[in-house]
C-alpha cells in the first residue's frame, strides 16, 4: 500500500500533466484522472502570501459620504490612488450587483484599462477566476480579472474582484481595430431587450441593427445561412461552452459582440457570470445570434473539440494554476468549491441544453416596423458584381483580387469602396478627381505607386471644393503602400461608420509605408491620419495650410527626412503624435504657427538631428508624453521647449542639440531634463539604431541621378 | 347538567359572531356579507397555515419613505394621489432616490385596502435602468397574474407593450405583497427599446387628470386631438398635426371605404392596429374603450401612430362574445374595411394556434404560477374586490387565489375553443352550376383560388360586386368579404361606446367569365383551409 501510495505521489507529483495523461497502454478516463490528480499531485506552490493590491478611493468633491456610503447611481469624481496613480476618477454604484464601476482619465496608456468593475469577492471568485482562465485558453476575447483590496477613506472594503470594462480600450488592448461594440439581451419579457444596443454613431447604428434584424428574422424563418455568414463559429462554439461551464442562465444573460466592420463579422465577448438579475420568467429565449448555430454540424464539431482540448489540459493547466488558486483561497479564506469540472466540460450532452423554443421579443413586429433591413443574401457575389460595374464604368482593370487604376484620368463623382480581399492599385501617372465630398474606401490593400516623376495625383474635381477622403479602413491584416502621390484639396469624412479625419487616412492596417510624397492644401482634421500597425515615412513633403499635417495615434513608427512647411496663415501643428512610439529622423519643421512637433497621451517620441525653424513652438509635449531630442537644430522658433504643466513626470529628455535665437528656450523648466548622450538601448525602444548607416551612393545612369521610382 | 365556563363562552362568542353576520346582511345584503364574510374567515385562518416558507422567485423591490409622507398621503386618499414625496428603492444595500406617489382614482382596488397602488419616479441610473418611472399595482384579480399574462399575450403577438414584471414589494421594511411592476410610457418608449436615441411624439389617451376634489366628467378620446395628453419632450409640430388629421378622418362619416382606407393607412400603422385588435380579441377584453387605457405612439421610422396595449384584463369580455368588438371610434371605421379586418382576424387565429392549439399559454401560466406561489404565500396583504360592489376592497386568501387560478384556466380555454371554431368554421354550402353559390351562417370570410392561363387578372362578379382577381402563388386569388351590420337599434356612429358588428348571413352567387374553373378551390380565408 504504502509503496504503491508512494508511488503515485511521485508520479503525479514530479511528472507533468501532459505526458503523464498518455502513459502508454494505459487509458485514463478524464474524470478518474481528475480524481486521482486532485489526490495524488503534490506539486510544490507558492506558501509565502503576497498582499494584495490595494485600491483607494478619498472624498468627493460632488458629495459628502465617502465611496461605501455612496448613496444612488450616479457617477461622482474621487480621489484616486493605486497601481502607482493617483489621479480624480469616476465611480458609482454597480445597478445590476453589488460593487462599483471605475472609470478612469481617457488620456491613460494605450495598454493600459480605461474602466473596471470592483465586485466583492466572496466564495465564488475562484469560479470567476476559472472562467476567466478557460476562456482565454479557448481563444475567447474575454476582460481581465484580478483581485484586489478596496479602501474607502480608510474603511477596508476587502477584497475584490476587479474586472475589466468593456469599451474602446478593451478593445485596443487586443489589438481590435475598426470594431464596433454590440450588445443584446436574450430575455423575451424584456421589451428593452430585444434589439442591440450598439456603440456607434446613429448611421452605423442604424445599419448593424437592420443586419441583426434581418438575420433574426431569418432565424424565426428557419434559416440560418445569413446568420452564419455574420458570426464567427469558432467564437460561438467557445462562448456557448463556457456559458454552459459557467451555469450561465441565458435568459437573464447579456452577450456582448465586438462587430469586425471589415470581416463583416460579430464575434461574442466572455465575460465572467457576476451579475445577480432576479430569475428569469417562462422558458423561452428571444431570437438570438448564438443558439441558432448550436445546431450546425459544424459549429457542433467546434464545440466537442474544445471540450476535448478541455479534457487533455485539464490536469496541465490546473498544475499552472495552482500556485495562485491556492493564493486566492487564502486570501479569501473560503473553501475550494471545483463548479468548473472536467466532468461537466466533456458532458457530452451539453450541446442538448442550448435547445430553446426561440421567440420575438415583446411588440417586436411593432416595433421592427419600418427598420431599414438589408438583404439577406450579403455575400461576397454581390461584392464582385460592384466590383465589375465600377471596372466599367471607370476603366479599371480586374485582375485576380486585384483592382488597378492604371495610367489615366479618373473623374469620381461617387463615393468608390473597395471590399475586404481586394487589393487596390493606383498606377504611376494615375489621376484622380474627386467630386465634392466624395472618398475613396479601401477595406482591403492599398499601393499607390508613383514616382517623383511620374506621380499618382489625386485633386478635387472642383476648384475650392474639396473631396472627402482617401481611405484605408483595416483589421489589422492590411498592407498599404504609399509612393509617388501629390494629393491636395481633401476634407474628411466619415465612412462605415468611422471617423476618417485626414485627407489620407489610414486605419488599422498592418504596415503603411509611404515615401516621396506630397500631402498639400487641405481642410481635413490632418493632412495624414495614420492609426494603428507599424508605419515607415521617407521623405515625405507636406505644405500650405491644413489644421496639422500629419496625426499618428497607436503607432510604432519611423520618420525619416520629413519636410513640413506652414503656410504661417493659420495655426497648423505639423506632427501630431497621440500615442505610440515614434522616431523622427532627420527633416524639417518650418514656419507653423502651432507646434512644428506635438505630443501627447501617452506618446513616446525620438527626435534627432532635425531642423526646427521659425515655428511657435518648436517642441510641444503634454499629458503622458515623452520626446527624446538630439542632435537637432532648433532656431528662430518662438517657443523651443513648451512641456505642460500640472502633472508630475518628464516631458523633454534634452541631449546636445544646437539652439539659436529662440524666443523662449522653455515655458517651464519642469519636466524638462537635460542628459548628456542617447545610448543604444534608449535608441533601441524606437526601433532604430544609435548610429545609422550611410544612405547608399546614388547610382548614375547616362550622368543622370535617377529619382527614387 | 351543568354547562361548564367554557361552554358557555364558546356559545357567547357564536352568538356574537351570529349577530354581527345578521347585521352585516341586513346592511349590506346577503350575497354581498357572505362573501366579505368568507374572505375575511379564510384569510384568517388558510393563510396563517402556511409555514417554512420558501424563497421568492419574483424580483423583490424595497421601497422607502417617512411614514409621515406615507401617512399625510393614506389620510386624503384618493386626492393625495397626484403628490410626489421623497422615497428611497433600496438594492443591493444601496439606496438609490427616488419620488413617490399613490396613483388610480377610478378604481377603488388602488387606494382601498392595505396594499395601494403606488408609482416611484427615478433618476437616469437606477436598478430599473432605462426605465425610470414604474407603477406599482395593485392586482385587480384573485389571481393577481390576468394583467399580466394578457400583456404577455399581447407583447407575443407583436404589439407594442409596457415592460411588466411581477414583483413582490417590501415597505419601510415591512412585506407589502405581491404587485405588478409596470412601465409608465412616455417620449422615452422607443429610446428606452433601442430604437432611437432622441424622444418621439407620444399620446396618452385617459380620463381627464383630475386638479380638483372631484371626479371630472370623461371625455370621448377622438372627439377632439385635445383629448389626448401629450407625454413627450419630442418636438410636437408634425405629430399634433397628424393627430388632429386622424381624428378628422374618424369624424368625417362622410368618406367613403376606400378613401377612408387610404387617409387612414398615412396616419396609423395598420398593422400594428390590426394587431392590436387581434390581442383584444385574443385576450377579451373591454378594458380599453372611447374613454381611457389608449396610448399612441408615433414612430420614429415610418412617422405613423401605433397603439401600446395597455391594462390589458384577460377575459374581461364585452357583453354577448361578439367577434368584432367596436371599443373606441377608430375600430369602429377600421373593421369596417374588409381586408384589415380579414389580417385581423388571420392575426388573432395564428394567435390562437400557437397560444392554444401549441399550448404556449397554459405553458407559460403554469411557469408563472409556480414562480409567483412563493410570493403569495407570503402575501398577507391580499387586497380586492371580493364582491361586485367596487367599495368591497377587503383581504382575500390564498385560497381565492388557487380558485381563481382554476377559474381562469377553465374561462380561457372555453373561450378560446369557441373563438377558433367561429374563426375556423368551414360549414358553407357550395353550389355549382352554371354559377357558384355559396351559402353559409357562419362568419369567416372566404376565398376563392383556381388556376388559369389569363395573363391578365381575370374578374369574378360576386352579387353586385365586381372582383378583381390576385396572383397568389401562382394561383388566381379573390377573397370573399362579408357584410357587418351592427345589431339591430344600436346608433351607427363611431362614438356610442362599447358596440359591436354582427356578420351577416352570406346567400351569394358567383359568376366566372369562362365558367366556374374546374380546379377552384374554396378556403376559409381566415385559416386557409380547405371547404369540401
Amino acid at each position: 500500500m504504502l509503496v504503491v501510495g508512494g508511488g503515485l505521489l511521485g508520479l503525479f507529483s514530479l511528472g507533468r500533466a501532459a505526458w503523464l495523461r498518455q502513459l502508454p497502454g494505459i487509458t485514463v478516463d478524464p474524470a478518474e484522472w481528475s480524481f486521482f490528480a486532485r489526490l495524488f499531485d503534490r506539486h510544490p506552490v507558492a506558501t509565502t502570501v503576497p498582499t494584495l493590491p490595494v485600491l483607494a478611493f478619498g472624498n468627493s468633491n460632488e458629495v459628502s459620504e465617502c465611496l461605501h456610503a455612496q448613496r444612488g447611481g450616479a457617477w461622482r469624481s474621487r480621489w484616486f490612488e493605486g497601481d502607482g496613480k493617483s489621479d480624480s476618477v469616476e465611480v458609482r454604484h454597480q445597478l445590476d450587483r453589488m460593487g462599483y464601476v471605475v472609470r478612469f482619465h481617457k488620456e491613460g496608456p494605450a495598454g493600459t484599462i480605461r474602466g473596471v468593475h470592483l465586485i466583492p469577492a466572496d466564495s465564488l471568485a475562484l469560479r470567476e477566476r476559472w472562467s476567466h482562465i478557460l476562456a482565454t485558453e479557448l481563444g475567447l476575447l474575454t476582460p481581465a480579472l484580478r483581485l484586489v483590496r478596496v479602501r474607502s477613506c480608510d474603511v477596508d472594503l476587502g477584497p475584490h474582484l476587479e474586472l475589466e470594462r468593456i469599451d474602446d480600450r478593451f478593445l485596443l488592448r487586443h489589438g481590435l481595430r475598426g470594431v464596433t461594440l454590440v450588445k443584446m439581451g436574450m430575455d423575451p419579457m424584456r421589451p428593452d431587450r430585444q434589439f442591440p444596443v450598439i456603440d456607434a454613431d446613429s448611421t452605423e447604428q442604424v445599419k448593424l441593427r437592420g443586419l441583426i434584424v434581418r438575420a433574426m428574422a431569418e432565424v424565426a424563418a428557419g434559416r440560418t445561412a445569413m446568420l452564419t455568414r455574420i458570426m464567427d463559429p469558432d467564437a460561438v462554439a467557445a462562448w456557448a461552452l463556457m456559458a454552459w461551464m459557467d451555469q450561465r442562465d441565458l435568459r437573464s444573460a447579456t452577450v456582448t459582440f465586438a462587430y469586425d466592420r471589415i470581416a463583416g463579422h460579430f464575434r461574442p465577448i466572455h465575460q465572467v457570470a457576476l451579475a445577480t438579475e432576479p430569475e428569469a420568467e417562462g422558458n423561452e429565449l428571444l431570437y438570438n445570434m448564438i443558439t441558432p448555430l448550436l445546431e450546425l454540424p459544424e459549429v457542433r464539431s467546434r464545440f466537442m473539440e474544445l471540450q476535448e482540448r478541455i479534457a487533455s489540459n485539464w490536469s496541465a493547466w490546473h498544475q499552472r494554476e495552482a500556485a495562485t488558486d491556492n493564493l486566492w483561497r487564502s486570501l479569501l479564506g473560503v473553501p475550494d468549491r471545483a463548479l468548473h469540472t472536467v466532468e461537466r466540460a466533456t458532458d457530452p450532452g451539453a450541446l442538448d441544453h442550448f435547445k430553446w423554443t426561440m421567440r420575438a421579443g415583446p411588440g417586436h413586429a411593432t416595433l421592427a416596423h419600418g427598420i431599414p433591413l438589408p438583404p439577406a443574401e450579403v455575400t461576397s457575389p454581390s461584392d464582385t458584381v460592384e466590383l465589375v460595374r465600377l471596372a466599367e464604368r471607370y476603366d479599371l482593370i480586374l485582375q485576380g483580387d486585384s483592382i488597378l487604376f492604371p495610367r489615366g484620368k479618373y473623374t469620381i463623382e461617387e463615393d468608390l469602396e473597395f471590399p475586404a480581399g481586394h487589393t487596390v492599385v493606383m498606377q504611376q501617372g494615375a489621376r484622380l478627381f474627386l467630386a465634392p465630398g466624395r472618398s475613396i474606401l479601401v477595406k482591403g490593400d492599398l499601393h499607390i505607386r508613383g514616382t517623383l516623376r511620374n506621380p499618382v495625383f489625386i485633386r478635387p474635381l472642383e476648384e475650392g471644393v474639396g473631396f472627402g477622403t482617401i481611405a484605408l479602413l483595416g483589421n489589422g491584416t492590411q498592407q498599404c503602400a504609399i509612393s509617388g502621390l501629390y494629393i491636395s484639396g481633401g476634407t474628411g469624412a466619415k465612412l462605415a461608420g468611422m471617423h476618417c479625419e485626414g485627407m489620407v487616412t489610414i486605419l488599422a492596417a498592418a504596415r503603411t509605408a509611404i515615401t516621396s510624397s506630397v500631402l498639400q492644401e487641405s481642410t481635413a482634421e490632418a493632412s495624414l491620419v495614420v492609426d494603428g500597425g507599424e508605419l515607415r515615412m521617407d521623405e515625405v513633403r507636406w505644405e500650405d495650410g491644413a489644421r496639422h499635417f500629419a496625426r499618428l495615434d497607436q503607432v510604432r513608427a519611423v520618420v525619416r527626412d520629413p519636410v513640413m512647411i506652414g503656410a504661417r496663415t493659420n495655426a497648423t501643428t505639423g506632427l501630431w503624435l497621440r500615442s505610440g512610439t515614434v522616431a523622427v529622423l532627420g527633416g524639417t519643421f518650418t514656419a507653423m504657427r502651432g507646434e512644428a512637433i506635438r505630443a501627447e497621451g501617452s506618446a513616446q517620441a525620438l527626435v534627432r538631428h532635425a531642423r526646427l525653424s521659425r515655428n511657435a513652438t518648436a517642441l510641444y509635449s503634454g499629458g503622458q508624453a515623452e520626446v527624446l531630442v538630439e542632435g537637432c537644430t532648433i532656431d528662430a522658433n518662438e517657443v523651443a521647449f513648451a512641456p505642460a504643466t500640472g502633472s508630475p513626470g518628464d516631458r523633454f529628455i534634452r541631449y546636445p542639440n544646437t539652439m539659436l535665437e529662440n524666443g523662449k528656450e522653455h515655458t517651464s523648466a519642469s519636466g524638462i531634463k537635460d542628459a548628456s548622450a542617447l545610448d543604444a538601448a534608449t535608441v533601441s525602444r524606437f526601433g532604430v539604431p544609435l548610429t545609422e548607416a550611410p544612405p547608399p551612393a546614388p547610382r548614375r545612369r547616362g550622368g543622370v541621378t535617377r529619382q527614387a521610382d | 347538567m351543568k354547562r361548564g365556563v367554557g361552554g358557555t363562552g364558546l356559545l357567547v362568542l357564536l352568538a356574537i359572531v351570529l349577530v354581527s353576520f345578521v347585521v352585516f346582511a341586513v346592511m349590506l345584503g346577503p350575497g354581498r356579507a357572505v362573501r366579505i364574510a368568507v374572505a375575511s374567515f379564510l384569510t384568517t385562518t388558510v393563510d396563517g397555515l402556511a409555514e417554512d416558507l420558501p424563497p421568492h422567485r419574483l424580483r423583490v423591490v424595497d421601497v422607502r419613505i417617512d411614514p409621515e409622507h406615507l401617512d399625510r398621503m393614506n389620510s386624503d386618499l384618493p386626492w393625495s394621489g397626484g403628490e410626489y414625496r421623497p422615497a428611497e428603492l433600496v438594492e443591493h444595500g444601496v439606496h438609490y432616490p427616488a419620488k413617490f406617489r399613490y396613483r388610480g382614482i377610478y378604481s377603488a382596488s388602488h387606494y382601498l385596502g392595505g396594499k395601494k397602488s403606488f408609482r416611484l419616479a427615478l433618476k437616469k441610473d437606477n436598478p430599473f435602468k432605462p426605465f425610470r418611472r414604474l407603477n406599482f399595482i395593485n392586482p385587480k384579480s384573485f389571481n393577481m397574474l390576468n394583467n399580466h399574462m394578457g400583456i404577455w399575450i399581447a407583447g407575443r403577438m407583436g404589439v407594442a407593450v409596457p415592460w411588466n414584471e411581477m414583483v413582490y414589494v417590501r415597505l419601510n421594511g415591512a412585506d407589502y405583497g405581491v404587485m405588478e411592476m409596470y412601465e409608465q410610457p412616455n417620449g422615452e418608449f422607443e429610446r428606452d427599446r433601442k430604437l432611437t436615441k432622441e424622444e418621439v411624439p407620444v399620446y396618452k389617451g385617459e380620463y381627464p387628470p383630475v386638479t380638483q376634489r372631484a371626479i371630472p366628467e370623461k371625455r370621448t378620446l377622438w372627439r377632439k386631438a385635445s383629448n389626448w395628453e401629450y407625454e413627450s419632450k419630442a418636438d410636437s409640430t408634425i405629430s399634433h398635426a397628424r393627430l388632429a388629421a386622424l381624428v378628422e378622418v374618424i369624424d368625417d362619416s362622410t368618406l367613403t371605404i376606400a378613401a377612408r382606407r387610404d387617409t387612414l393607412a398615412k396616419l396609423i400603422d395598420m398593422d400594428a392596429y390590426a394587431r392590436y385588435l387581434a390581442a383584444m380579441l385574443v385576450v377579451n377584453t373591454k378594458h380599453m374603450d372611447q374613454f381611457h387605457n389608449q396610448w399612441l405612439v408615433m414612430s420614429a421610422r415610418t412617422g405613423l401612430f401605433y397603439p401600446i396595449f395597455w391594462d390589458a384584463l384577460l377575459m374581461f369580455p364585452p357583453a354577448g362574445e361578439p367577434l368584432y368588438f367596436i371599443n373606441d371610434a377608430l375600430a369602429h371605421w377600421f373593421l369596417r374595411i374588409p381586408e384589415w379586418r380579414l389580417l385581423r382576424d388571420r392575426y388573432a387565429y395564428g394567435a390562437l394556434q400557437d397560444l392554444h392549439t401549441g399550448g404556449a399559454f397554459m405553458r407559460h401560466y403554469d411557469q408563472a404560477i409556480e414562480r409567483i406561489k412563493p410570493s403569495i404565500l407570503a402575501d398577507r396583504n391580499k387586497f380586492g374586490h371580493v364582491s361586485p360592489i367596487p367599495s368591497d376592497v377587503h383581504q382575500f386568501s390564498v385560497a381565492h387565489v388557487i380558485s381563481s387560478f382554476a377559474g381562469m384556466r377553465a374561462t380561457v380555454n372555453a373561450y378560446w375553443d369557441r373563438t377558433i371554431a367561429r374563426l375556423a368554421d368551414r360549414s358553407v354550402k357550395v353550389e355549382r352550376g352554371e354559377q357558384l353559390h355559396l351559402t353559409t351562417t357562419n362568419e369567416a370570410p372566404l376565398e376563392l383560388r383556381w388556376h388559369s392561363f389569363d395573363a391578365q387578372a381575370p374578374q369574378v362578379v360576386a352579387g353586385t360586386d365586381t372582383l378583381t382577381a390576385e396572383r397568389k402563388e401562382g394561383w388566381w386569388s379573390v377573397t370573399i368579404h362579408r357584410t357587418l351590420t351592427l345589431p339591430e337599434g344600436s346608433w351607427d356612429r363611431p362614438f356610442a361606446n362599447w358596440q359591436h358588428y354582427v356578420v351577416e348571413p352570406l346567400d351569394l352567387s358567383v359568376s366566372f367569365a369562362a365558367g366556374i374553373p374546374n380546379d377552384l378551390r374554396i378556403s376559409n380565408a381566415i385559416t386557409d383551409e380547405e371547404i369540401r
